[in-house]
Order: C-alpha cells, then sequence, then structure tokens
C-alpha cells in the first residue's frame, strides 16, 4: 500500500511542481505585455513559494481522492488494514515530501525563517488532512483550508501579543523559539478539536454515504470554528491597533 | 462459523435491521435472497465488516482471527478497486496488503486481461474475474459474493464456479452469496434464506425447500395451503403455494409441479410484490 501512496503523493507533486510553468510566462508577460519589471530570479521564487504552499493544501486535500473518486473505500475497508494502518501509509510518504521540500527550501533562502514557515506548512498540510474527509470538491476544500489556516496564523499572533501584555517593546523578538512557541500554542488549540473530530469520523467510517457518517465531526468542528472567529473577532480591533 | 447476534442497522433513519440474528456454520454455501432493497447487499457488507453495526455483533470463528478480513473474501455490488493502478500493480497492492509471495493467476489466465491495462480500461465482466482472482488468492475461509457475478461472460462465470466447487470441496469453504444466476449454482447452494422487512422471513435447506415449495396448475385456488403468488392463464392458474399439503391433490383438480431454484426464488420474491 505504501508503494502505491508514495506514488499518489509523487503524482501531486508533479502537479504542483506544474506552477513553476509560471516563470517563463510570467517573464514573457513582463517583457512583452505589462512590463512590471521583473526579474527572473523573483519569478522564480514567487512560484516556488507558490508550490511549497500549493503542495501542502493539494496532499492533504486530496488524501482520499482515490478512494472518493474510484469509489475504493469499499475495496480499502474490505482489507485487513486498522484505520492507524491507512492513516500511517497515507500520512507518511506526503510528509516526507514536504519536509524535503522545506529542507530544500533552506538551501534557496526562500524563507527568513524556515523553522516557523516549516511549521506552518506542516499545520496547513495538517487542516487539509483533518478538512479532506468534509469536502468534495476541491474548490470548498481550498476555501476552508484557507479560512481555517488565516484563523490559526491570525490567533497565534494573538496569543503572542496576549503573553507580551499587548506591550510593542516585547514584541516579535528575533528569537526563533519563542515565536515558534506560540505557532505552537496555537496550532494546539485548533488541531486537537479538529484532529479529533477527523479521527473519531475516521476510526468509525464505513462505505455509508459520507453525509451520514459526520455528525459528530460537525459537532466538533463548527463549535471550534465559532469560538476561533469570535477569539479573533474579539482581538482584532487591537491587533490591528497593536500592527500600526 | 458466523454469528449475527442482534444486529441492528440503518441508513439515517431508514432502519434495514432490527435484532437480526443469523448463524451460518463453518463450510456451508448459503443464498440470501429477497426483493431489492430489502438489505441483502447490505447484510453482505455487515459481514465484510466494511459497514458497521449500530447494535448487535457479528462473531467469526477464533480459527479466523483477530481481524477476520484476512481470512474473508468480499465483492460487492460496486466494482471497487483503484481504478488507476494498472492489473500487475493492484496485485501487488493486494499481495503487500495480504503479504502474499505469490498471485495465483488460474482465473485471469482464462481471460484477457493484460498486466499493463488499468483497471479502468477493463470491462465490468473482467474487473470482476479480476476482484475474484485477487479475492482468491489469499485463500479465504469465507466468501462472500453479491450478485454482481452476473456481469462475467457465460463461460468465465463457469470457470469460476468450477475452481468454486473444487475449492469449496477442498477446504470447506464458507460461501454467503446473494441473487446469483441460480441456474448457475443451484447443484451448489445448501441453504437459501428469504429476507422480508429486514427479517428472515423463509430459512430453509435446499432439499426441503424444494420439498415443501410446488407449483400447482389448476383452474381453481388451493384452500387448504399458503399461496405466495400466482400466474393468471385464460383457463387456468399456476399457484406457487409454501408449504407444500399433499392433501392439495385430493381437493384440486389439476397437476402439481416440482420447482428449480430460479422458480421458487421467483415466487418467493413475487408474493413480496403482490
Amino acid at each position: 500500500m505504501l508503494k502505491k501512496e508514495i506514488s499518489d503523493s509523487l503524482k501531486t507533486f508533479i502537479l504542483c511542481l506544474l506552477l513553476f510553468l509560471g516563470v517563463p510566462l510570467g517573464y514573457v508577460m513582463d517583457k512583452f505585455i505589462i512590463h512590471f519589471g521583473w526579474k527572473l530570479s523573483e519569478i522564480f521564487n514567487f512560484m516556488y513559494l507558490m508550490t511549497i504552499i500549493a503542495f501542502p493544501l493539494a496532499a492533504g486535500l486530496t488524501i482520499f481522492q482515490s478512494e472518493k473518486k474510484d469509489r475504493a473505500f469499499e475495496y480499502l475497508f474490505s482489507l485487513p488494514l486498522s484505520r492507524p494502518q491507512i492513516l500511517m501509509y497515507k500520512v507518511l510518504p506526503r510528509l516526507v515530501i514536504l519536509l524535503v521540500l522545506i529542507a530544500v527550501s533552506t538551501l534557496f533562502s526562500v524563507y527568513q525563517n524556515i523553522w516557523i514557515a516549516g511549521f506552518n506548512l506542516v499545520v496547513l498540510f495538517l487542516i487539509s488532512i483533518v478538512l479532506s474527509v468534509s469536502f468534495n470538491s476541491p474548490l470548498i476544500g481550498i476555501i476552508g483550508v484557507s479560512f481555517f489556516f488565516y484563523g490559526y496564523y491570525t490567533s497565534s499572533q494573538i496569543i503572542y501579543m496576549i503573553f507580551t501584555g499587548w506591550n510593542p517593546g516585547k514584541a516579535f523578538p528575533d528569537s526563533t523559539l519563542t515565536v515558534i512557541l506560540h505557532n505552537i500554542f496555537a496550532a494546539v488549540l485548533l488541531l486537537t478539536p479538529l484532529g479529533i473530530a477527523f479521527w473519531i469520523t475516521f476510526k468509525k467510517m464505513d462505505v455509508k454515504p459520507l453525509k451520514l457518517q459526520m455528525k459528530s465531526y460537525y459537532l466538533i468542528v463548527l463549535p471550534t470554528l465559532v469560538i476561533f472567529i469570535v477569539f479573533i473577532v474579539l482581538f482584532f480591533k487591537k491587533y490591528l491597533n497593536y500592527m500600526q | 462459523m458466523i454469528s449475527i447476534k442482534d444486529l441492528s442497522f440503518s441508513y439515517g433513519k431508514l432502519k434495514v435491521f432490527e435484532n437480526f440474528s443469523l448463524d451460518v456454520p463453518e463450510g456451508e454455501v448459503c443464498l440470501i435472497t429477497g426483493i431489492n432493497g430489502v438489505g441483502k447487499s447490505t447484510l453482505l457488507r455487515l459481514m465484510a465488516k466494511v459497514l458497521r453495526p449500530a447494535a448487535g455483533e457479528i462473531i467469526f470463528d477464533e480459527k479466523m482471527g483477530q481481524d477476520p478480513r484476512h481470512k474473508i473474501g468480499f465483492i460487492s455490488d460496486i466494482l471497487s478497486l483503484y481504478e488507476s493502478l494498472t492489473v500487475a500493480q493492484s496485485i501487488d497492492f493486494h499481495k503487500s496488503v495480504y503479504n502474499l509471495s505469490k498471485f495465483d493467476d488460474s482465473l485471469i489466465r482464462h481471460t484477457k486481461i493484460g498486466l499493463d491495462q488499468k483497471i479502468k480500461e477493463l470491462s465490468s465482466g473482467q474487473k470482476t474475474i479480476f476482484h475474484l482472482s485477487l479475492i482468491l488468492s489469499t485463500e479465504p475461509e469465507i466468501l462472500l459474493i453479491d450478485e454482481i457475478i452476473h456481469s462475467i461472460d457465460a463461460y468465465l462465470r463457469r470457470v469460476f464456479l468450477e475452481q468454486l466447487i473444487q475449492l469449496q470441496s477442498e477446504r470447506q469453504l464458507t460461501i454467503i452469496m446473494v441473487n446469483l444466476n441460480f441456474h448457475d449454482i443451484e447443484h451448489m447452494v445448501e441453504r437459501v434464506i428469504l429476507l422480508k422487512s429486514g427479517k428472515i422471513a423463509v430459512d430453509e435447506k435446499i432439499e426441503a425447500l424444494k420439498a415443501k415449495v410446488k407449483k400447482v396448475i389448476s383452474a381453481t385456488k388451493p384452500q387448504s395451503t399458503p399461496v405466495l403468488s400466482q400466474i393468471d392463464f385464460t383457463d387456468h392458474s399456476e399457484f406457487f403455494v409454501y408449504p407444500y399439503d399433499w392433501k392439495i391433490k385430493e381437493q384440486i383438480e389439476g397437476e402439481v409441479v416440482d420447482m428449480d431454484l430460479t422458480e421458487i426464488v421467483s415466487a418467493f420474491i413475487g408474493g413480496e410484490y403482490a
């Protein structure tokens, strides 16, 4: 099974690499149409950034794509594989490719702080996996993941500011560990309920129509979403003032 | 042995089974039948553990191990293999999951299936026979086969059934089938179970069933025996009676005829629709 999942993960990665077609395209467009004065290296860096964001998003959201598309859940669930085994076989190759991508990014110096960026990409991947069971449409999936990821990102900043007592003097030190700790805190706050919702649903999942199996998932995910929105709304004005 | 105890299952608000119980002894060849939507395929899926019961349990013999799916071969009424894989990749996939060192290709050797062909390129009959060969290569103790086997052409169906008969006699395979082509399997089936409204309406050994279900050709309806269904002609009717009472012969003018499995099942199902 691992072989199939490695192959599926590589296919997703290759599809994401197609974004690099934007490099010559962007260069030609800039040269002949829009004249923004983009350098080839700038376009390459931008497309690399897009790829490294697109991969965890696509790899997570399409983790059960072959089962959904081929109606192969019935075959998969009839095999003597436990749910942790299935999840491990599916997550592992995708996570390894993502980690390799993050490692390669350090070579290109795409991110100033690779630890924080890498952690955020892993969070993006995990959010995409968790939401993958609830969406069939990739577009809605992308919107959903973007929404949750934005929630995670904003709340990590707000958490940081709460912990510094809204004191701009203390804000954003160079210490990677301090910043990443608040990211971890925000990730745990978001991913714990989402992860529980996903696991409860996936553990009990069978070949009944998916909509009949999502009750406990929505019972956890929707209140989490509401709490995150309330949290962000409560602090957003203060956050904006602080940022200014 | 499969022992289903007080099983309940529903699709949302639609109850399919409530406190359903059934025992299937080891080595028995059992046919489950009933009208469409009665829950035959659902029952098979529950036994294959691809559906989870809301209540009750399905107990397998201890020799089936901790995860009975190792020893269950299940083919449902929808083809559910990974379509993007090739035949060779699918064999590889199946072998890796079951830790098999070799694959028994005796069934697909009869077909024109190429190892490089993608599953999505196969016809539904080819997919079915390939899925069956995957299942048989794992040497299952229990075979659960839904009515999809109709899609295989007559020659391959015969080859498959011959292999099935051989395996059954060699390994005491327990086989549970749903509404297969009764002519093909009549000589294999030992027990017939008719489902009605989520319950077992009829559960008989095939010989007992054949002795109890008769076709009465007469102008008058038999009074002493329940009639399952009937077909009317201009000057007479065919009454399918169950359980047959030999006194009928004294009560009516007409003929009493034995029925084969196809006619018996049709009579029961016809009665459901009447």
